[in-house]
């Protein structure tokens, strides 16, 4: 299992930020744990990942220090993950007619917006409101430090949720869901 | 033996054994797979078994073993 020059050993320890609040909330621990489960699943041993630790630890770092909404931040951290791994969705037109008004639906099929009259053609869209392409368009681009200061009102969460999941576990092929404790 | 100072976070842990275990560490580089000692000895605890739980991001103080020259 080790071979000589790739086998590690630690001498010594040192904690720079140990996520104290997630030890003592148990909602916070189980959406960190979901978390850590998929970064697991998607790096490889001796991989290049750079971004995704960053967003692993900015993830962790506001699921631990603020009252942000945990689906919220699962939702963006699932997409802007999707992004990194290089299924970005198209966001700034339509995919199909590169139309830019009129966006109402995301394609899951086709990996983006589109607008209304595509959008009725693809059985694999789901009807999004303006808050919600806001929210996806905003987790597409922003900087990686800026990627939590955003909000979003309850029926607009629900389609972030829901259409971050579907495209999440169709891309990887894979159905992830948050373990229940109890 | 060169020392060298990562930062990461552990992803993982498993015991190897009585006194090992295997942790899955993410560094900014790369990902890595790195044995740690739990004890040093039968009797002693590791002074720093605690600090290698999950989810904390931490520096590690590695050895690594080079290749021989020839």
């Amino acid at each position: 299992m080790f071979k000589g020059a790739q086998t590690y050993h630690i001498n010594s320890v040192e904690p720079i930020e140990v996520f104290y609040n997630l030890r003592i909330d148990l909602d916070k621990l189980k959406y960190a744990v979901h978390i850590n489960k998929i970064v697991q699943d998607v790096t490889h041993e001796n991989q290049n990942c750079y971004r995704i630790l960053q967003l692993l630890l900015n993830t962790l770092y506001t699921i631990s220090e603020t009252d942000k909404n945990l689906d919220m931040v699962l939702g963006v951290f699932k997409l802007r993950l999707l992004c990194i791994l290089g299924f970005t969705p198209q966001v700034m037109e339509c995919t199909n007619c590169k139309e830019k008004e009129n966006i109402t639906y995301f394609s899951i099929k086709d990996n983006g917006l589109k607008c209304e009259m595509c959008g009725k053609q693809d059985t694999s869209t789901i009807q999004i409101g303006e808050s919600t392409v806001n929210a996806i368009k905003y987790t597409v681009t922003a900087p990686p430090k800026k990627l939590y200061s955003f909000n979003l009102k309850d029926d607009a969460l629900e389609e972030f949720k829901l259409v971050t999941k579907l495209y999440f576990n169709e891309k990887l092929e894979k159905e992830y869901k948050v373990e229940e404790l109890f | 033996m060169a020392n060298v100072k990562i930062n990461g976070i552990v992803l993982a842990e498993s015991n190897m054994g009585d006194f090992d275990k295997m942790l899955t560490v993410l560094t900014p580089n790369v990902r890595k797979n790195i044995m740690c000692s739990q004890r040093s000895k039968k009797t002693q605890k590791c002074s720093f078994g605690w600090y290698t739980n999950v989810l904390l991001w931490r520096i590690f103080d590695v050895q690594r073993s080079t290749n021989l020259p020839y």
